[in-house]
């Protein structure tokens, strides 16, 4: 019975579900399901139920047909709904009642709780565990791999692996029991202590420390090697500076101070060049001197001195010329400077003031146009002197001018004939510099060119005169004649001289308008002397395509080609305004070109035919000389033995068998390989060897002792294993191989984890059993 | 007449002490030695062979057991002591240097399972049928005492072996679970499974000292951490493992002696294949023990044999065998790296050289120049043993065989060292 009830309830189970749970559906009190109407209804129930299963709706809602009086609160349902009972539905008619607020917040709470999810089982928890435990030892074993790759790679491993325990004690334990007893030792610890000489471990003191901090050692290395330059040139100044100082020559010093004038002026003119900013920047400061010492009473002859000097000026020559020097100098340190003017506009409007040579010169001529040339010549002479005295200022390059000038002059002053000629060249210059003024159209090229030349004397000249002479041309607008001028006159007036040779000796030099003319025309003959084998060799490429009407226009376009290359003149630039075929052309010729040179060494197939040629010529059996030289004739050196002997002593080698590969073209069999050698060859490459090479190599060296010398037989015959007979070889252990093993025992890491596993346990029982 | 004299300086030629060498003077340039290789060639060859000739391991034979030897095991700080445990619940404590038994105690009843001595040499652990886990004292009883362990466990079920923790006073047993025990406790500390089956041995890893190896009777191998508590991996082969050894200098790798006549060399990170498989036994391989240099091991096997093999290469160097030594059931390599004990079912020990050729004592120079000349020739002999040879070949024509008569992919090409790992288990 039991057998087919549980096959029944299984039936129906398997059937479907809804059916097993229609009893549920139904709550009906007890007493209706006596009587036969009771099997009626239950035939119509599942009737209903059957009917309902095709459809989307299977359930029926039941109603209540009768009512009742006692309702069991364990069966209410919602199926009046059609859904499951919702927290907020029961919650809502609570909200209007106050009383209920406790339940309501405890409500509230347990809605805001999400469900607890289910725990792993076991197994998976177990799983879990294990992957972690594995992944966390294998990190703790990776730190072996180093030292066991080295212990593998090792030549020689020496056991046991662990040394005895050396015997020195760190200082420190020798240090604390002992005490400076003798006088002697006293006396080093004072010193020791005074240095701070640390005692214990790093045996540094602070200031090596900080040094050694401080930098680095190649840092270290270039300051040193900076210092020591440094420390040299210092030196070298030092002892240049002294010895220079030690001259008396007053000559010497003054030639000292025009040099550096001189090559302040021209570090000014560069920065002009370079940078004008800068230039500016320094002119502001020379102006700001120039106020300083306007400001200022220096040089005013109102010191102590001058006012001596002042009295002694009456009787004393020296004194009034000191006086003089001072004021001179006054004069010069506080003399404007004039702002070299760049622009054109500025150039064009003062055309008087911007010569193409400088004023300083124009004066001169024009001094010299007046008086007599003989006259100004004594006249030279007898200043010669005095202006060198009378030229104090370092600051100025004048007086380099006048400087040269003087030594020009020796070298003139018995030349007539040439002072002639140097006029004659002034003479043209003055015409030459009209010229230019009236060729107001050719500003520019007159500009540049002299630009172009301003590292010469003359441009120097110029912009110092610029700088300086402002006064002096006024004083020549209102033909007054300070002192300065004529100082000026009595300087500029040889400059001619010394600047002419100068102008002899580079001809080439495009120094004005007129050279630089011809200098072009000589270009242009040479432009169209240029061009032509260029053009020449273009027709004879292709003559076809070659337009004559084109030759001019071509020629001027090449000009400065040509200029650069007359040698190889290039076809493509006559060739790029003709045609674009050709340049096609040419860009295939060069592909092809390229690929040839890039594969030019790899003739694949010429290098097989040469390889076998010599694997065939390698493998043929070679005839025997036996041949003494000497023998039976005359030997030694250069002499061969006969022919004849050599016919008869040579022996033939027999024509071995046939090539395999003799009607192979593409192919090289080695005939070589030696079957009966294979035997006693190596089949598989031994360990510590990567390639049969290094094999063939170890192999080839004898070992033994008859063959190396004691040391080397050592070396190749060291054991890989050595052992101490009688000493117990531990396993290797952290500490040996410098690790840090852990402290603690893993017994007690054990047990810890366990308590802490065991009191989580208890939490949770707590837990549980609180709940 | 003026003479002529040859003189030459007497420091080139005359010993310093009568006891040097005399010196003998040599040209080495090889130029002047063509035949250098060949006659290199030949000395090592009959190097080689005067090694055979010469070899002569086998050392003494230890006897006084009344049944099999069953378990060895060394002393961690003597290296004359030796500890022996038979089938008979017997053990021995020998001298070798004397190579007499200096102690006999009647430990269990029935097998001595598993032996191992404390790390300190001062007491040793066995364990045995009759479910216990004994601890003796190393040093024997006084004049009129008798002879008692240091404490006795009873457990629930039989221990099948003993391991003790190469530092602290714990050990580790193996029945039908792997347990440690604290020294003190007489319950485990802690006790790990993985599986149903018995498991035949356990081992402490030597460097990192909280791992175990295990191996059970379901053909699989089990990792442990001792400190987490907890299996790590379980490597499952072709047959049941016996034992397994821990490289001593090398942490990660074990070797694995198995059922199935290989020894397995693994590395622990990774298990799924060996390192190396070696090949040479022709029966079950029942215990392998490392030379403490980490570079060699030897292994006893059920057929009658002893072999060493490079722990790099799948052939061993060596078998030694005896007509009357049977099955080897234990085997240890002595802690100085020059000797190998064995004990085997005809309840002897053996003590045989570790190099079989080894002169001991005298004589040392000379074999060491020997050694690189043998490698040598080896390389170039490819010297092979035999016998195992053979069968690997039969082995392998017979795969072969079997390939060549079958579809075309139906028996593919797996190689030796993956054939034989059937599942790794996380």
């Amino acid at each position: 019975m039991k057998a087919t009830k549980a096959a029944k309830g299984l039936l129906a189970f398997s059937q479907q579900e809804d059916l097993v749970d229609l009893p549920d559906n139904f709550p009906l009190s007890g007493s209706e399901d006596e009587g036969d109407g009771d099997g009626e209804r239950k035939h119509q129930k599942l009737l209903e139920a059957i009917s309902s299963l095709n459809g989307k709706n299977r359930w029926k809602i039941p109603e209540r047909s009768e009512a009742s009086l006692k309702l069991s609160e364990f069966n209410v349902s919602s199926e009046g709904s059609g859904e499951k009972v919702v927290l907020a539905d029961l919650l809502g008619p609570v909200k209007t009642s106050t009383s209920l607020a406790v339940v309501k917040k405890q409500l509230n709470r347990v809605k805001s709780k999400k469900t607890v999810e289910l725990p792993l089982n076991k197994k998976e928890v177990e799983q879990i565990n294990r992957e972690v435990a594995f992944s966390k030892t294998t990190q703790t074993l990776s730190k072996w791999d180093p030292i066991v790759l080295k212990n593998r790679q090792a030549k020689q491993l020496v056991f046991p692996i662990e040394k005895e325990p050396s015997t020195i004690a760190p200082i420190e334990h020798m240090f604390s029991n002992w005490k400076a007893r003798t006088p002697l030792e006293q006396e080093v610890f004072n010193l020791l202590h005074k240095n701070k000489q640390p005692v214990t471990d790093p045996l540094l003191t602070p200031m090596e420390k900080a040094s050694l901090k401080a930098m680095s050692l190649e840092e270290a290395k270039l300051r040193r090697a900076e210092l020591q330059r440094a420390r040299a040139l210092q030196s070298y100044y030092e002892a240049r500076a002294r010895r220079e100082k030690k001259i008396k020559s007053k000559k010497y010093h003054k030639i000292v101070k025009k040099g550096k004038s001189k090559k302040a002026l021209k570090d000014f003119e560069l920065l002009r060049k370079v940078d004008p900013n800068a230039a500016l920047e320094e002119l502001e400061k020379i102006e700001k001197a120039r106020m300083m010492e306007r400001m200022s009473l220096k040089h005013q002859n109102s010191g102590k001195w001058a006012k001596s000097k002042a009295i002694m000026a009456k009787y004393d020559l020296e004194a009034r010329q000191a006086m003089q020097e001072q004021l001179a100098k006054n004069k010069e340190l506080t003399q404007k400077l004039q702002v070299v003017q760049e622009s054109e506009e500025e150039e064009v409007g003062a055309e008087e003031e911007e010569p193409l040579v400088p004023d300083v010169v124009n004066e001169v001529q024009m001094s010299v146009d007046g008086p007599n040339p003989w006259m100004r010549r004594s006249c030279n002479s007898n200043a010669k002197e005095d202006e060198i005295q009378a030229d104090p200022d370092p600051g100025q390059p004048l007086e380099l001018v006048t400087n040269e000038l003087s030594e020009s002059e020796e070298d003139a002053k018995p030349m007539a004939e040439e002072e002639i000629l140097l006029k004659e060249f002034e003479e043209r210059r003055t015409l030459r510099k009209r010229s230019e003024h009236n060729h107001s159209a050719k500003p520019v090229g007159s500009q540049e060119e002299t630009d172009s030349n301003s590292q010469e004397v003359l441009s120097e000249l110029k912009v110092l005169s610029q700088k300086l002479n402002k006064e002096n041309h006024q004083t020549k607008k209102q033909k007054k004649h300070s002192t300065e001028t004529v100082c000026g006159v009595q300087r500029g007036e040889p400059i001619p001289e010394e600047e002419e040779p100068l102008l002899l000796q580079r001809p080439k030099r495009a120094q004005t308008l007129e050279e630089l003319e011809e200098l072009g025309r000589e270009e242009c003959s040479e432009h169209t002397e240029f061009p032509r084998p260029a053009l020449e060799d273009q027709m004879e490429r292709n003559p076809q395509n070659q337009p004559k009407g084109k030759k001019k226009k071509e020629e001027q376009m090449i000009n400065l080609q040509n200029l650069l290359t007359t040698k190889s003149p290039s076809v493509r630039s006559l060739a790029v305004p003709t045609t674009i075929e050709e340049l096609e052309d040419e860009v295939e010729r060069d592909q092809r070109q390229m690929i040839k040179e890039a594969f030019a060494g790899d003739d694949v197939i010429k290098e097989f035919l040469k390889e076998k040629r010599a694997a065939v010529e390698a493998n043929k059996p070679k005839d025997v000389d036996l041949t003494l030289p000497g023998w039976g004739e005359w030997g030694g050196m250069g002499l061969k033995p006969s022919a004849k002997k050599r016919r008869r002593f040579l022996i033939k080698a027999p024509e071995g068998p046939p090539r395999k590969d003799k009607n192979l073209p593409n192919v090289i069999i080695n005939e070589k390989r030696n079957i009966h050698a294979a035997a006693h060859q190596v089949r598989v490459l031994p360990y510590p060897f990567t390639h049969h090479q290094q094999f063939e190599r170890t192999i080839q060296n004898p070992i033994g002792s008859t063959w190396n010398t004691q040391r080397a037989f050592q070396k190749l015959t060291t054991p890989k294993v050595v052992t101490k007979p009688g000493h117990i070889i531990k396993p290797i252990r952290a500490e040996n191989v410098g690790y840090r093993s852990s402290s603690r025992s893993d017994l007690s890491v054990m047990q810890s984890g366990q308590k802490g596993l065991s009191k989580h346990h208890q939490k949770k029982l707590k837990k549980t059993s609180v709940d | 007449m003026k003479v002529k004299m040859l003189s030459r300086n007497p420091d080139d030629y005359v010993r310093e002490t009568k006891l040097d060498l005399q010196r003998v003077p040599r040209n080495y340039d090889p130029a002047l030695h063509p035949f250098e290789v060949p006659r290199e060639y030949v000395r090592a060859l009959n190097a080689t062979k005067l090694e055979r000739v010469f070899a002569k391991p086998f050392l003494a034979s230890l006897d006084g057991h009344r049944d099999g030897v069953n378990c060895l095991a060394k002393h961690p700080k003597s290296l004359s002591t030796v500890l022996s445990g038979a089938c008979d619940g017997e053990v021995k404590i020998w001298n070798l240097t004397t190579r007499k038994c200096t102690r006999t105690i009647q430990a269990h009843e029935g097998f001595v399972r598993g032996i191992c001595t404390r790390f300190c040499g001062t007491s040793f652990f066995t364990v045995g049928d009759d479910k216990t886990v004994k601890q003796w004292k190393m040093d024997g009883p006084g004049y009129g005492e008798e002879e008692e362990p240091l404490h006795t466990i009873l457990g629930k079920t039989v221990y099948t072996g003993i391991d003790h923790h190469w530092k602290d006073a714990a050990f580790a047993t193996c029945g039908q679970q792997v347990d440690i025990w604290d020294e003190q406790r007489t319950s485990p500390v802690c006790s790990m499974t993985w599986g149903f089956d018995s498991i035949s041995s356990v081992k402490f890893n030597p460097i990192e000292t909280f791992l175990l190896g295990s191996c059970a009777s379901d053909r699989n191998i089990v990792l442990y951490d001792m400190r987490q508590a907890t299996p790590l991996k379980k490597v499952i082969l072709d047959m049941r493992t016996n034992t397994i050894c821990w490289n001593p200098m090398e942490a990660f790798i074990f070797t694995a002696a198995n059922e199935d006549y290989n020894l397995y060399t693994f590395d622990m990170r990774a298990l799924d294949t060996p390192v190396m498989v070696h090949l040479d036994h022709v029966s079950a391989v029942l215990d392998v023990d490392y030379s403490p240099t980490g570079k060699e091991f030897v292994s006893a096997s059920f057929d009658k044999s002893v072999r060493i093999f490079p722990v790099d290469k799948s052939q061993s160097r060596e078998v030694y065998h005896t007509k009357r030594m049977q099955h080897v059931i234990c085997v240890k390599w002595t802690s100085d790296s020059k000797y190998i004990m064995c004990g085997s079912d005809e309840m002897n020990i053996r003590l045989w050289k570790a190099n079989a050729s080894e002169k001991l004592g005298r004589d040392k120079e000379e074999d060491e120049c020997l050694q690189p000349l043998q490698m040598n020739s080896r390389c170039m002999l490819h010297l092979v043993h035999l016998f195992a040879y053979i069968l690997y070949i039969l082995f392998i024509s017979r795969e072969m065989n079997r390939r060549k008569h079958s579809k075309p992919g139906s028996v593919p090409i797996v190689s030796e060292r993956k054939k034989h790992v059937l599942a790794v288990v996380k």
